[in-house]
């Protein structure tokens, strides 16, 4: 009797090791540029169909192999970049476990073409792994590797795969997160013939983030360099005054290595804590050294995720130099209370951002999460960082009904331009204008939406609106929600989106930073339409309400607090900020010691 | 300084100048006018930066001398004081005397050097044009600026002048104003300039209803127009202002013609239970009828009907309620004429009858209605 347990064939092995390499295009994108850089390019080259699906031409003008090595690198654990296991603690190749180039191969059709500086050139094609053919090929130095039809033999991994411009979108922030890596390697990046950025070898970070995403970002940016001791962190982070609705202007980087780290997040928002408004992100494009001995790569097979040995070291070094650099001069916003435009305005009572889920910001969990006065720890945030009183904390929520009745509306006074004062029956009410302004506007606009949906105001002047490709694919890829809000938009150009109608309803201002704004907040959570049209409501609520500074009389003073009072949920903004506190006698005789 | 006039003199050219005075300021002295008092002339000037008044005032000068004295404490006392000659004179640096028959005051103004010096244009042509024909062509366009600070383009009044034609353009992003006239303009080559409705009002203001001309000066940076001794320099705005003949629709052949005021009546009438943010009212165009139904949930609806030259394919097109009835009063004559193409395309109202060198148009964009 045979026993049960045998070795695997070698295919069926590589096809499992693929599972947990190449989980989707972007994958096996990543996989190939490390191979590029590993072979010494300073031109890259990657151009993909579909969403790399159909696919991926990586090209580079690095060594190249053999004719005799080209065949072989398709075998499993087959590698130039080490010999021993000693070698593994100081790995300064990105790739070295041999298992990429057979894991893609195993499940794609592949045609490479390759040539080291002596040999004349191979062409080797290959489906599922087997070698079909090979031959001569004239080639200068390089390899330009095409990968076709992955994931042909595995349907399952397939269905897996989100939408073709997600999977896209994935794939170009691979290419991109390399691109900000190595500013000495040339870029580029083509999808459907059409070139989207091409990054000359040479030029400056912040040229290069200003080409592959906009002068909007890379004209927002302040210089991180040095740090005492520990590894050196240098690279650009936002400004305070420029943040966005998501992490997706996060990169980072490791001796050249990219990563996705959440140690490195949290470092970067520890360091703006106290400065952004709630679930605000700053753009970060940093870049570690770290001896190589000090950092673990090899804890996943994609790489994606390293693990330093001093961890606490990493991170104050990161958070340092990052506070070091937004508290300096040039950050600091020009008026303080920043008044108008941006909805990032500063206040003193913002709640800091908290540290949030870390990792994919594309995969994130939803972070957006809407005032419940029952539930208010479910905001998932830290507790403001001036030290309110906690009045509106679980136990004293009051039902809103009760509350018109306790408060002396006919005697309503502004503070500072910026707060309510009331009294009342059981002690003082301070109400937050903005805040609770945006409440007030939130609930009715979500009432007119739902009621009506996609309303939408035709501009008699078409706006184009500068967005980087990111946003571009998301307009396109949320077309129809974008429709049900009332946004009318078309691409014209690789960069670039016409605004030719806005939701109804909405007030003046800046119909171009209210659709960015918008856009960036559909990457950040996926949702179902009536998450969305929260999201409009929100939106219009924030760049309608009066603001901070704003003067208001007692008329309407009076007003915005009755209006707020008849909320359904009046004690939060829509974003989860306290619209208003109170100050109960018991708490006013206890300060005089009258108890 | 010292003068002396009187009190319905002075009154006039107050009213003049005193609504140009910025009702909160950060620099003190905004809120006084100068008094500018020659041998032979006293000039009262008041100044918000961007808009200066400079109107003379008639007196006897007893000695000339300048200083700034507090507008509207100065428009208080001069309304309260007796019908009697004025005696204002400087006592020292600053302090002012007013006497009028048994009433005195004394007041502190600043110095004059503080009062920011008004501009002086870098021109020598003049322009002189007829005082009824820009009150008209004003009133017809400055209905549609934009109120919103964040497009600073989009504030003012835009004004070309060529040597056969003259026209006046605003706009909000929703709707558009345009009067054209046609006529013979003494001017050199093409003028055209961003005017802030403001200094515009102040020309309604100054001229009245008078059919003299008004001296128009003008360069890159202010337009100075003056009427009857009075003098406003106004900083022109910055633009550019949008290329708007571009969004003037050329093939809106459907032609709606129907009742001006009866339309105008029956907008509000539906607006009020139309939806408070957007205000939208549905107007459907039927074969010799146009319909305007307003219909919100948890409010309720309303239609009106009226009849209209109508013969082209029915449309129902929405419309901001408030922008509609805006325009519909802003235009002139018994009928108006809509011009449509589709339900989402820019739809041109205009007077069916017009004088015969004047074009008055209007164009609003439509809401569209969601499916």
């Amino acid at each position: 009797m045979t026993g049960k347990i045998h070795v695997l064939p070698e295919h069926v092995a590589n096809r499992i090791a693929a599972g947990e390499v190449v989980e989707r295009p972007a994958s096996v994108a990543k996989e190939l540029i490390e191979n590029a850089l590993d072979a010494g390019a300073k031109e890259i080259e990657v151009a993909i169909e579909e969403s790399g699906l159909r696919s991926i031409l990586i090209a580079d003008n690095g060594a190249g192999m053999s004719e005799q090595d080209a065949p072989i690198a398709f075998e499993r654990h087959a590698t130039s970049k080490i010999e021993s296991a000693e070698e593994l603690e100081r790995v300064g190749t990105f790739g070295f476990r041999g298992e990429a180039l057979p894991s893609i191969a195993s499940v794609s059709q592949i045609e490479m073409v390759t040539a080291d500086n002596e040999g004349t050139g191979l062409r080797i094609t290959l489906r599922a792994g087997e070698i079909e053919s090979q031959e001569p090929a004239p080639r200068t130095h390089g390899t330009t590797i095409v990968v076709r039809n992955l994931f042909f033999n595995t349907p399952a991994r397939r269905n897996f795969l989100k939408s073709d411009r997600a999977e896209e979108r994935r794939l170009r922030r691979v290419v991109i997160a390399h691109a900000f890596a190595d500013l000495n390697v040339s870029f580029r990046y083509v999808r459907g013939g059409e070139e989207i950025f091409h990054a000359p070898a040479g030029e400056s970070l912040q040229a290069r983030v200003s080409r592959i995403l906009g002068a909007r970002i890379g004209d927002t940016l302040v210089e991180v360099s040095g740090s005492e001791q520990g590894p050196s962190v240098a690279g650009l982070v936002s400004n305070i005054d420029s943040t966005h609705a998501n992490r997706n202007y996060q990169y980072f980087t490791v001796n050249r290595r990219p990563v996705e780290q959440s140690l490195l997040t949290q470092a970067v928002t520890v360091a703006y804590r106290d400065l952004l408004a709630p679930r605000r992100f700053p753009a970060v494009f940093l870049s570690l050294s770290i001896d190589a001995s000090y950092v673990d790569v090899n804890i996943h097979p994609t790489k994606r995720e390293v693990r330093f040995a001093p961890e606490r070291a990493v991170f104050s070094a990161v958070q340092a130099s990052v506070r070091r650099a937004i508290r300096s001069e040039k950050s600091l916003p020009s008026f303080w209370p920043q008044r108008g435009g941006a909805t990032t305005t500063l206040s003193p009572g913002s709640p800091r951002v908290e540290p949030g889920p870390p990792g994919l910001p594309l995969s994130g969990p939803a972070e957006w999460t809407y005032s419940d006065p029952h539930h208010p720890e479910s905001r998932q945030g830290e507790s403001p960082k001036t030290e309110a009183p906690d009045t509106v904390a679980e136990g004293d929520v009051v039902a809103p009904e009760s509350w018109i009745h306790r408060v002396d509306l006919g005697n309503v006074r502004q503070l500072g331009n910026t707060f309510l004062v009331a009294t009342g029956r059981d002690g003082i009410v301070v109400v937050d204008q903005h805040t609770a302004h945006e409440r007030i506007l939130f609930e009715e606009t979500i009432d007119r939406i739902e009621r009506s949906p996609g309303d939408s105001q035709q501009l008699l002047f078409p706006e184009t609106v500068e967005v980087d490709p990111e946003l571009l694919t998301i307009a396109e890829e949320y077309e129809d929600p974008l429709e049900k809000s009332g946004f009318r938009v078309r691409p014209i150009g690789p960069r670039a989106l016409l605004l030719e109608g806005v939701p109804a309803g909405i007030r003046e201002g800046d119909p171009a930073g209210f659709l960015r704004e918008f856009l960036e907040q559909l990457v950040r959570e996926s949702g179902d339409e009536k998450s969305r049209s929260r999201r409009v409501a929100a939106s219009i609520a924030c760049h309608g309400a009066v603001r901070a500074g704003d003067s208001l009389n007692p008329e309407e003073s009076r007003a915005l607090l009755e209006r707020l009072l008849h909320c359904d949920q009046p004690l939060r903004c829509p974003h989860g900020r306290p619209t208003f506190l109170s100050i109960s006698l018991d708490e006013i005789a206890r300060r005089f010691l009258r108890t | 300084m010292e003068f002396l006039t009187s009190k319905s003199d002075l009154s006039r050219t107050l009213e003049m100048v005193l609504h140009i005075v910025p009702p909160k300021t950060t620099l003190p002295v905004l809120s006084n006018l100068l008094l500018d008092v020659k041998k032979d002339s006293i000039t009262v000037i008041s100044t918000d930066l961007d808009t200066s008044v400079s109107t003379t005032l008639a007196g006897e000068v007893k000695k000339p001398g300048m200083v700034t004295v507090p507008a509207r404490r100065l428009g208080e006392i001069v309304r309260l004081l007796p019908d009697k000659p004025i005696h204002i004179s400087l006592q020292d640096e600053t302090r002012i005397q007013i006497e009028c028959g048994e009433t005195k005051y004394r007041i502190m103004g600043i110095v004059e050097e503080e009062f920011p010096k008004i501009p002086t244009v870098q021109t020598r042509e003049r322009l002189q044009l007829p005082a009824a024909m820009l009150r008209r062509m004003i009133a017809k366009t400055m209905f549609a600026v934009s109120r919103d600070e964040t497009r600073p383009a989009l504030n003012g009044v835009f004004w070309r002048i060529e040597p056969r034609r003259m026209e006046m353009v605003a706009t909000d992003g929703y709707r558009l104003a345009r009067m054209e006239k046609t006529g013979e303009f003494p001017v050199k080559g093409k003028k055209e300039f961003l005017v802030s409705p403001k200094a515009l009002g102040q020309m309604i203001n100054l001229s009245d209803d008078s059919e003299e001309m008004v001296d128009i000066k003008v360069d890159n940076n202010y337009l100075v127009f003056s009427f009857g001794g009075t003098v406003v320099y106004s900083r022109l705005l910055e633009g550019p202002f949008p290329r708007y003949e571009q969004v003037i629709p050329k093939d809106n052949n459907k032609n709606m013609i129907t009742d001006r005021a009866a339309m105008m009546t029956s907008c509000r009438r539906v607006a009020i239970l139309s939806d408070s943010l957007t205000h939208q009212v549905q107007v459907s165009v039927r074969k010799g009828a146009v319909v305007l139904k307003s219909n919100t949930p948890d409010l309720g609806e309303a239609t009106d009907r009226l009849e209209a030259e109508y013969d082209e394919d029915e449309m129902d097109i929405g419309y901001n309620a408030t922008y509609l009835a805006d325009i519909l009063k802003n235009i002139d004559g018994d009928r108006a004429k809509f011009r449509l193409d589709t339900p989402i395309k820019a739809g041109i109202i205009e007077p069916v009858e017009q004088e015969k060198d004047e074009h008055h148009l209007c164009l609003l964009m439509p809401l569209r209605l969601a499916e």
